[in-house]
């Protein structure tokens, strides 16, 4: 069989840190990842060289310029383009005999469960709180485990795995309305907040203040540079391979990965001092 | 595209870098050039990095051609470019990051007699090579010329390492206390240097490899293992390595040997700069 010996010689270097068991596994796996830009498509493009036999990706977005600098899945050739659809591509030219699927979609209450459904896992890479919440939230309902992961600067990350019968999303970071539905637009918007709490904690930890400001007032985008996208990814997706092959995650929350290249321990697993997150500080 | 376009195209790339760099470091960036030997499952996602970051000019030296095995982590490989010269996709992928990069191409293995003609003319040479021989000559070449290298390693299951060699550091072979320090490189003695991988996979079982990939690997009846987030978590390391010996920021140091930057996706201390208790490596166990 062409299509199957083809899987096994592609992921050959794979067997001797994960058997061929496990393989399989990764091979009968479903992954939906949410958001496909710096972090995403990364993970998107990971999940194809692993070997992952069924990925669905969702992006409302086409590509721009200011993608460039960190966006795996975003070229001079794709600019103007929708990122889902560049990700289909992208992933089957990497492994046609897997099955992808990508979506140009904005996740929200009203599609969120009839995009998750029926995957074994989730892989969170948006940007926005309020979107996380609901990606979580809704794994955790239907029982599905999810990676998270947050980014910040100057090189700052953060990624940690959820499980339904774990503690979840919103108590592991301290967000209000925990299990709720973000249907309440005060609510929505005092959870979107935290971000630009998140900005004014990053000048602490060395970026300008005139860029929080700007941020704060909308006038200037979330500093992000290809290290830090990546990393985020990469430990993001070892969490997911780790959790699809059966073992156990590093991360596992309310423990996180905790990523800051300005530190002689760049990245290291840390259990929250008070059992869960100030996400103000992530 | 016209040279004014390309000089708004590359600043409106990189406007998402800035508040982390500055205009003058960004500067730095498009005027450096580096050298990537290998072009691999490291080499590849470093080079991706580099342009990305905008770097203005890459040298990628890489004699193979993409094969089926490097799909699973190598990110210049795709179906359709399996048999295609890894060195010549990897500036087809850089001009379409980056059109106004300068990219060479050398299809051609690093050796004894060509090393200096080939890494001359770079600020910073990444070895990502997975040759021992190779790494060797490519480390003397660039501690000979003066000119800064990065030393990379992945080693299964979920191990990898990162360390820069500068002009004023530890050479390389002493850091690593090969055989081969101040000798010249006889068949014996690249027979000798070929060995410590051998020794390398036969270690990693103690820190979890499959016992039966180490025994077939010895026996040369499997490739050497390697997982995609592995190799890709090196290679932006790297990059990380290379930009800061380009930008040279005061509070921003770069991991010089023996300072190690030591990657181990199973310990807690996932990433760390360590210094060896010994003042060197056993390259055996990295």
């Amino acid at each position: 069989m062409e299509a199957d010996s083809f899987y096994w010689e592609m992921v050959k270097k794979n067997i001797g840190v994960y058997t061929a068991e496990e393989q399989k596994r990764l091979k009968e796996g479903k992954i939906i990842i949410f958001g496909l830009g710096g972090v995403g498509g990364m993970e998107a493009i990971l999940c194809a060289r692993m070997g992952i036999g069924q990925v669905t990706g969702v992006d409302p977005d086409e590509f721009e310029v200011s993608n460039i600098n960190r966006q795996m899945l975003a070229t001079v050739h794709s600019l103007g383009k929708s990122k889902a659809a560049t990700a289909e591509e992208v992933l089957q030219s990497i492994n046609p005999y897997i099955s992808v699927r990508c979506v140009q979609a904005n996740v929200d209450e009203d599609n969120v469960l009839e995009l998750m459904k029926g995957h074994d896992l989730v892989i969170e890479a948006v940007d926005d709180i309020p979107s996380r919440v609901i990606i979580h939230r809704t794994a955790r309902e239907l029982g599905i485990p999810s990676v998270g992961m947050s980014g910040s600067p100057p090189t700052r990350g953060f990624v940690s795995s959820f499980f339904p019968d774990g503690i979840s999303y919103e108590t592991a970071l301290n967000i209000p309305g925990a299990g709720e539905k973000l249907t309440n637009e005060a609510l929505r918007q005092e959870i979107a907040d935290i971000k630009k709490a998140r900005a004014w904690h990053s000048v602490k930890e060395g970026a300008p203040k005139e860029w929080a400001e700007d941020f704060c007032e909308g006038k200037a985008g979330w500093i992000i540079t290809p290290v830090r996208a990546h990393l985020i990814a990469l430990f993001s997706f070892h969490e997911a391979v780790q959790i699809l092959t059966g073992r156990e995650p590093l991360a596992r929350a309310p423990k996180g990965v905790l990523i800051n290249l300005d530190t002689d321990t760049p990245v290291k697993v840390t259990t929250p001092p008070d059992g869960t997150w100030n996400y103000a500080t992530l | 595209m016209s040279l004014i376009e390309n000089r708004e195209l590359y600043n409106n790339s990189f406007t998402r870098n800035f508040g982390i760099i500055t205009s003058e470091e960004q500067a730095k960036l498009r005027n450096a050039r580096v050298t990537v030997v290998g072009a691999g499952g490291v080499g590849g996602i470093t080079l991706i990095q580099l342009a990305r970051m905008g770097v203005g000019k890459l040298h990628v030296i890489d004699q193979d051609s993409f094969e089926e095995s490097n799909l699973n982590r190598q990110m210049l490989s795709f179906v359709s470019k399996i048999n295609s010269p890894k060195a010549e996709v990897a500036k087809e992928i850089l001009h379409d990051i980056n059109p106004e990069l300068e990219v060479k191409v050398t299809r051609e293995f690093v050796t004894e007699e060509n090393a200096h003609d080939l890494l001359g003319d770079t600020d910073v040479i990444v070895d990502a090579t997975d040759n021992l021989v190779a790494r060797v000559i490519i480390h003397r070449t660039a501690a000979d010329m003066g000119i800064p290298s990065i030393w990379i390693a992945v080693t299964p299951p979920f191990r990898g390492g990162v360390m820069c060699m500068t002009p004023d550091s530890l050479p390389y072979e002493v850091v690593m206390r090969h055989p081969s320090y101040q000798q010249p490189l006889t068949p014996e003695m690249r027979e000798k240097i070929n060995q410590i991988k051998d020794e390398r996979a036969k270690y990693s079982v103690s820190q979890g490899a499959l016992p039966e990939w180490a025994d077939a690997y010895v026996k040369r009846e499997a490739p050497w293992a390697v997982l995609a987030p592995v190799a890709n978590i090196v290679g932006v390391l790297a990059s990380f390595e290379a930009f800061k010996l380009i930008i040279q920021r005061p509070d921003l140091l770069p991991a010089v040997a023996p300072n190690l930057v030591k990657v181990n996706l199973a310990s807690v201390q996932m990433v760390q700069v360590e210094a060896p208790a010994e003042g060197s490596w056993d390259n055996t166990l990295l």
